[in-house]
C-alpha cells in the first residue's frame, strides 16, 4: 500500500478501511482502498452495489454510519489528517472544503424548509456574511443552474420540485458551501435518461467555473465517463484498477475492468452479458484477490500471494497478479 | 404544482380561527372570547358606562351584601365577604392563562430543545435525558407541585415576582419538560439517519445548526399539537394546587381558591361561589380543546390540498 507525502494532492486515501459492527456479525465495506484526487480534477469511480463505492465518500467526510467505524489507514486532505480532527475542526472541513451530493435529491433536502431557506443555511454556515448577500449568491447560483425564474424556485418547497429539478438545487447547496473538492454520491440515478445527461453536463460545468474537483461515484460506466478524467473502478471494497479515461475505457489490465466493459458493450445487438460467479460477500476479509473466483485469467499465484501493486504512470495503478502488459 | 401566495398566507391565518369542524370553530371562538375578557380585564372599570354588566373592584369586600345570589347587580353573586364574584372570575382568566401560558412555555420550550438533542446526540445524553423524565413523570403531579412548594416554600429568591406564582409556574414548567421532550424526541429520532441531515452535516452545520434549523422545525407540528392540550391541563394544575391552599393566596382572585373558598357554602345551598369558576375551569379547558387536532394542518408546507 503506498502511503507517501500528499505530493500536492487536495485528498489523499491510503489503505482505508471501514468495518461496521451488526447484528449478524462485522462487515467490512473498504479493505484497504488508495485514492488521490488533485485540485481541480474530476475523478470518477465505478463500482458494482457494495463494492464500497459510498462507503469510500463517507469515509472522506467521516459519516459513518451506526456501528461504523474507520479500523485503517488514513484520510489525508493536503497534509492534515482527517481522521485527526476534531468536532470543530471536522465541521468547518465539511462543507467549506468538501461537500457532498446525495443520489436521492429529494430526500436530501429538508421537507419542511424552503429552498432558498437551505441554500441560505449551507452558504452561512461557511462563512460570515449576512441574508442579503447569501440570497443574492442563492439566486445567482439557481440561475447559473439554468432555471429560468429562480424567484419562483427560492420560495418552493421540496415537494413541489421534479427529481431533475431538486438534484440541481442539490448541487447549488453544495456549491453554496464553496468546496475545494465535490463528492457526488451517484447523482443521477434517480432521473430519467435525458435529465441524466442534462445534470451531469451542469454539475461539470459549474465544478469546473469553480475550480473545484469531483469526485463522482456511479455504478453506470457511461455516467461516469462523460464526466471523469480519471477512472477507478472498485472491487470488493478496493480500487482495483485506477487510470485516465481514456486507458480505462479502451484497454483496462484488470480482469474485473474487462469484464465490466464487455457487460456494457452493446454494439454486437446481443443480449447483455454478465460476469458469472457471485457478488463478494463483504463479511469476509479477503486476504487474496476477492475476484478469482470469477476470474477467467486466474492463476496459481492468486491462490497463494497478496496482491500486488503496479503503480502504472503518474496516474494509474493495478491491483492484479497479471500486471499491465499482459494479453 | 402550486407556489406559495398571499391568498395562500392570508388563508392559513384564518384557520387559526376556523377550525376543521363547525365544533371546533366554536369552541376556538369561546377560547378567543376568554382571551379577549382576560386581557382587557383591568380596565373593564373604565368602560363600565357602556358594558352590559356592572364591574366592581376585585379586592374590595362589600360588608353589607355578602353571600348575595345572582342579581343584576351582581351576575354571580357574592361570596362571604361581599366580592363580586364575576369581576373576580374574569380577573382569574387573566392569571391562569397567563401562569399556564408561560409554565408550559418555559417547560415545554426547554423540553422541545432537550428532546431535539437527545434525538440528536442519542448514546449517553438520550440515556440521561429520559432517566430525567422517568423521574420527573414518576411523580403524581399534584404531588410534585407540593414538592416544590414545600422546597421553595422559605426560600426568597425570585425577587419582586410574586412567591406563590413564581413556583406555580415552575411546577407548571416541570410537569411540561418530560411531556415535550418525550415527545419531541420520539418524532424527531428517526431524523438522525435522514438523508437531508446527512447533507446538512456535509454542508458544515454544527451540531446546533441542524437542531435549530432541522429538528426543532420537523418537529413544530407536533408541539403544535401538544400545546394548547398541555395549557388545559396546567390551568388544571393551577386550579387544583390553589384549591389546596398553594400558589395564589387569597383574596387575589383565582379559580381553584375561589372554589375552595365557596366549597362550604354549596351544603348551605350557595352554589354561585364555587360553581361559576368551576364552569369557567371547564370551559377554558374545554375551549383549548378546539385547538388539539390537527395543529399540524397549520404549519404543513404549502401545496398540500390541506
Amino acid at each position: 500500500m503506498s502511503s507517501g507525502p500528499a505530493n500536492g494532492a487536495l485528498l489523499t486515501l491510503s489503505g482505508v478501511e471501514v468495518t461496521i459492527n451488526t447484528l449478524s456479525g462485522p462487515v467490512h465495506p473498504l479493505q484497504g482502498v488508495d485514492l488521490e484526487v488533485y485540485p481541480g480534477e474530476t475523478v470518477g469511480l465505478v463500482g458494482e452495489s457494495g463494492s464500497g463505492k459510498s462507503m469510500t465518500l463517507r469515509s472522506i467526510l467521516r459519516l459513518m454510519p451506526p456501528g461504523g467505524a474507520i479500523t485503517g489507514g488514513s484520510v489525508k486532505w493536503q497534509d492534515r489528517s482527517v481522521l485527526d480532527l476534531d468536532t470543530d475542526e471536522l465541521q468547518a472541513y465539511r462543507g467549506a472544503d468538501v461537500a457532498m451530493i446525495y443520489q436521492n435529491p429529494v430526500s436530501a433536502l429538508d421537507p419542511l424548509l424552503s429552498v432558498e431557506r437551505q441554500i441560505v443555511d449551507a452558504f452561512k454556515a461557511n462563512r460570515e456574511t449576512s441574508d442579503g448577500v447569501a440570497e443574492e449568491f442563492a439566486r445567482d447560483a439557481l440561475r447559473d443552474l439554468e432555471f429560468g425564474n429562480p424567484d419562483v424556485i427560492l420560495n418552493r418547497y421540496p415537494h413541489q420540485l421534479s427529481g431533475g429539478m431538486a438534484q440541481r438545487v442539490n448541487i447549488a447547496l453544495a456549491l453554496a458551501c464553496g468546496p475545494s473538492l465535490i463528492l457526488a454520491d451517484e447523482p443521477t440515478t434517480g432521473l430519467d435518461m435525458t435529465t441524466q445527461i442534462r445534470v451531469l453536463d451542469l454539475l461539470e460545468q459549474q465544478v469546473h467555473a469553480r475550480n473545484a474537483a469531483l469526485l463522482f461515484i456511479s455504478h453506470d460506466l457511461r455516467a461516469v465517463s462523460r464526466v471523469a478524467r480519471n477512472i477507478g473502478i472498485m472491487y470488493a471494497g478496493q480500487v482495483v484498477e485506477f487510470g485516465p479515461r481514456e486507458r480505462i475505457l479502451t484497454d483496462p489490465s484488470h480482469p474485473y475492468a474487462r469484464a465490466l466493459l464487455e457487460c456494457m458493450d452493446l454494439r454486437t445487438g446481443e443480449r447483455p452479458r454478465s460476469i458469472p460467479g457471485l457478488v463478494p460477500r463483504m463479511t469476509e476479509e479477503y486476504e487474496l484477490c476477492a475476484f478469482r473466483d470469477r476470474c477467467p485469467s486466474r492463476m496459481a499465484v492468486c491462490d497463494e500471494e497478496r496482491l500486488p501493486v503496479h503503480e502504472l504512470g503518474r496516474r494509474g495503478r493495478l491491483l492484479c497478479h497479471l500486471g499491465p502488459d499482459h494479453g | 404544482m402550486t407556489v406559495l401566495s398571499p391568498q395562500r398566507e392570508r388563508g392559513r391565518m384564518a384557520r387559526v380561527f376556523v377550525g376543521p369542524t363547525v365544533g371546533m370553530t366554536i369552541r376556538r371562538a369561546l377560547f378567543f372570547f376568554m382571551l379577549f375578557l382576560a386581557v382587557v380585564a383591568p380596565w373593564l372599570d373604565d368602560f363600565s358606562a357602556w358594558l352590559p354588566f356592572p364591574i366592581y373592584d376585585p379586592l374590595r369586600p362589600d360588608p353589607f351584601n355578602p353571600v348575595s345570589p345572582p342579581t343584576a347587580e351582581h351576575w354571580f353573586g357574592t361570596d362571604t365577604l361581599g366580592l363580586d364574584v364575576f369581576t373576580r372570575v374574569l380577573m382569574a382568566t387573566r392569571v391562569d392563562f397567563t401562569l399556564a401560558l408561560i409554565g408550559v412555555a418555559l417547560g415545554g420550550g426547554l423540553g422541545c430543545l432537550a428532546g431535539a438533542w437527545a434525538a440528536y446526540r442519542r448514546g449517553w445524553v438520550d440515556m440521561v435525558a429520559l432517566r430525567i423524565v422517568e423521574v420527573l413523570q414518576s411523580f403524581p403531579v399534584l404531588l410534585l407541585g407540593l414538592a416544590m412548594f414545600a422546597a421553595f416554600g422559605s426560600l426568597e429568591i425570585f425577587g419582586p415576582v410574586d412567591h406563590g406564582m413564581a413556583v406555580l409556574v415552575l411546577s407548571i414548567s416541570m410537569v411540561n419538560f418530560p411531556l415535550y421532550l418525550r415527545q419531541v424526541r420520539s418524532v424527531l429520532l428517526p431524523l438522525t439517519e435522514a438523508e437531508f441531515v446527512q447533507a446538512a452535516k456535509c454542508a458544515g452545520l454544527g451540531a446546533w445548526g441542524i437542531v435549530w434549523h432541522h429538528f426543532i422545525p420537523n418537529a413544530r407540528g407536533q408541539i403544535l399539537a401538544l400545546f394548547p392540550l398541555t395549557c388545559a391541563y396546567a390551568i388544571q394544575i393551577i386550579a387544583g394546587l390553589s384549591f389546596i391552599g398553594l400558589g395564589i393566596e387569597p383574596p387575589n382572585p383565582e379559580w381553584g381558591s375561589m372554589i375552595k373558598a365557596g366549597a362550604t357554602l354549596i351544603v348551605q345551598g350557595h352554589w354561585w361561589v364555587s360553581v361559576f369558576p368551576g364552569a369557567f375551569i371547564v370551559l377554558s379547558v374545554y375551549s383549548l380543546t378546539g385547538f388539539s387536532a390537527r395543529s399540524e394542518t397549520l404549519v404543513g408546507p404549502g401545496g398540500t390540498s390541506a
